[in-house]
């Protein structure tokens, strides 16, 4: 299957960059979404199917910690995996993002390797197909 | 000077990592040349307990375009204004993020924004940590603290 | 720890590395700069000394290591046509006869690999080239064309995945091509050049280690590995000759740099002209 990737992020050039982290790396993905804060996030969830969420947490409007809890509150959300990019250094922190429900974190900056290493264990390993939607591969 | 210290590892950390740049901290000293450029600035402030910090980020407009590019994978005709202040309000972010988690979460991190911090937030005790690139000034980095 | 002096000659060393490497001349002046940078590096790998990081970086194994050093001075120059002569000894003969053949028996695939294709300026010939030796020829056979492009680094790849290059990169596409195949765009005071989204439909980006399992079955038709050999030791060159032409289907053809050869290696591959080789 192809997996439809939200990115949620403030910086609209850092939601390029992993955009294209993600193209480059073989995933199998589907479409890439994106918000600028937990609220627009929430809006593409009401609309569209997302498999996984790669999410901000200093965001203007809604954060990753309001969003975090909006998601597990909603029966229809509370099992997407949420993935945290984010520049947050305090480790309590991110200790307290991950008991409401993210499944991991990965700081800024970051090498695009640890992204690739990381959805590696939700995704399975890189297939090269042309945009990732087929099944099989294309090479 | 810790923090001097802290903040060259902060900044050529993220230069290299994120926006494939390269910066030294010393070079030539011929400042004035530098003044007198198009500069870009922004700033992030951290709140602790009973202190703040604010990082600034002054660099050389060129520079921002450049390293927006390389940050992006563009080139850098294709560098929009907004892009450019987006990357570097970014650059102070991971700046600021490394500042925190060296300093154990006594400080949290508030939202980059672009020009120069308001009059009263800047406090009595800076740092400035000039940067370098092919040995010529591109611009500076400035830590203050205020209690 | 003293920052050591780096010597003369091996100043040199490094800087004929990064020249081949990456096409970018360090002249004398640049020697404080690279000692700085590669006492750095010396602190973030723990070894000891400049000479030790040479050896270090030129083996085989540390070779991510060397690619993480050049991405930091600067994006890989490279140029569309680079070593024109392959682009038309792959219109002239490759493609009538891998195109023939296949027609003759009724395929439709036909796939090309860009090893190391940096900033994206090789596929995208290779794209141009294709495209234009098929519409010549009237074909009216509805052929699967793709192009796999892989680099090491994510840094070149980001470039390339957009296709959007300044002036003066495109200023080597034959100006009929260029009119044909990118579209100028104006922003503020200048112009780039984006490559037309039929051009880039045909080519997937992905970042590939070579010396990593490839995660694709092939076989293709053409592979373009050039001035990739040339970074790394004989055992692995034999290796990746071995492991790469295997993924090239009977008939295909294999081009390495003008500056390069096989000699010296075991491959099952015919040698046909300086720089291309030929699968039984």
């Amino acid at each position: 299957m192809a997996y439809n990737i939200l990115i949620v992020d403030d910086s609209n050039s850092m939601r390029k960059v992993i955009r294209k982290v993600l193209q480059i790396s073989g995933f199998k993905v589907g479409e890439i979404f994106e918000a600028s804060n937990g609220e627009e996030a929430l809006k593409v969830l009401n609309s569209k199917w997302v498999d996984i969420i790669l999410s901000d947490i200093h965001m203007p409007v809604m954060d990753g910690y309001q969003f975090l809890s909006e998601l597990r509150r909603r029966e229809e959300f509370k099992d997407i995996p949420v993935v945290l990019i984010t520049t947050e250094g305090d480790e309590n922190k991110l200790q307290k993002a991950m008991s409401m429900g993210a499944q991991g974190y990965i700081r800024k900056p970051f090498e695009p390797d640890q992204i690739r290493e990381y959805l590696k264990g939700i995704m399975g390993e890189p297939v090269y197909a042309m945009g990732g939607i087929d099944e099989g591969s294309d090479f | 000077m810790r923090w001097a210290e802290l903040m060259k590892e902060a900044i050529s950390n993220t230069l290299e990592k994120m926006f494939y740049t390269l910066v030294e901290f010393d070079g030539s000293d011929e400042e004035s040349n530098w003044k007198d450029k198009k500069r870009v600035v922004s700033h992030i402030k951290l709140t602790g307990q009973d202190s703040m910090l604010v990082i600034t980020v002054d660099l050389l407009e060129a520079v921002a375009f450049q390293i927006a590019a390389d940050f992006m994978g563009v080139v850098v005709e294709k560098v929009k204004q907004e892009d450019m202040e987006d990357c570097l309000k970014e650059l102070a972010n991971m700046i600021g993020g490394y500042c925190v988690s060296s300093s154990k979460g006594k400080y949290s991190l508030g939202l980059p924004q672009i020009g120069y911090p308001s009059e009263t937030m800047i406090g009595s005790f800076c740092w400035t940590i000039p940067l370098f690139i092919l040995g010529e000034k591109c611009g500076e980095v400035t830590i203050c603290s205020k209690d | 720890m003293v920052d050591q002096e780096l010597s003369d000659s091996l100043f040199k060393k490094f800087s004929d590395l990064i020249y081949e490497t990456a096409g970018i001349h360090l002249h004398e002046g640049k020697k404080p700069l690279l000692q700085a940078r590669l006492s750095k590096r010396l602190r973030a790998t723990g070894l000891k000394s400049f000479e030790e990081y040479y050896r270090y970086v030129t083996s085989s194994q540390n070779f991510a290591e060397f690619i993480n050093f050049i991405d930091a001075i600067s994006t890989n120059l490279t140029y569309f046509f680079r070593e024109e002569q392959h682009f038309t000894f792959l219109e002239e003969t490759v493609l009538p006869e891998i195109v023939g053949k296949k027609e003759k028996k009724g395929e439709k695939r036909l796939r090309m690999w860009s090893a190391a294709c940096s900033t994206g300026e090789e596929p995208y010939s290779m794209a141009m080239c294709v495209l234009e030796y098929l519409e010549k020829k009237h074909s009216r056979y509805s052929w699967d064309f793709k192009i796999l492009a892989t680099d090491i680094s994510t840094r070149v790849l980001r470039v390339a995945i957009d296709g959007v290059y300044s002036e003066e990169r495109v200023q080597k596409v034959p100006p009929v091509l260029r009119h044909k195949y990118f579209e100028k765009i104006r922003q503020n005071e200048e112009y780039t050049y984006r490559v037309i989204q039929r051009l880039r439909d045909i080519i997937a980006f992905r970042r590939l280690n070579l010396k990593d399992p490839y995660p694709f079955s092939g076989p293709f038709d053409v592979i373009f590995c050039r001035n990739v050999m040339i970074y790394f030791d004989k055992p692995t060159q034999q290796g990746l000759i071995t492991k790469m032409s295997s993924y090239l289907d009977s008939g295909g053809y294999f081009f390495v740099g003008h500056s390069e050869s096989l000699a010296g290696l075991k491959h099952d591959l015919i040698y046909v002209r300086p720089a291309v080789y030929r699968k039984r």
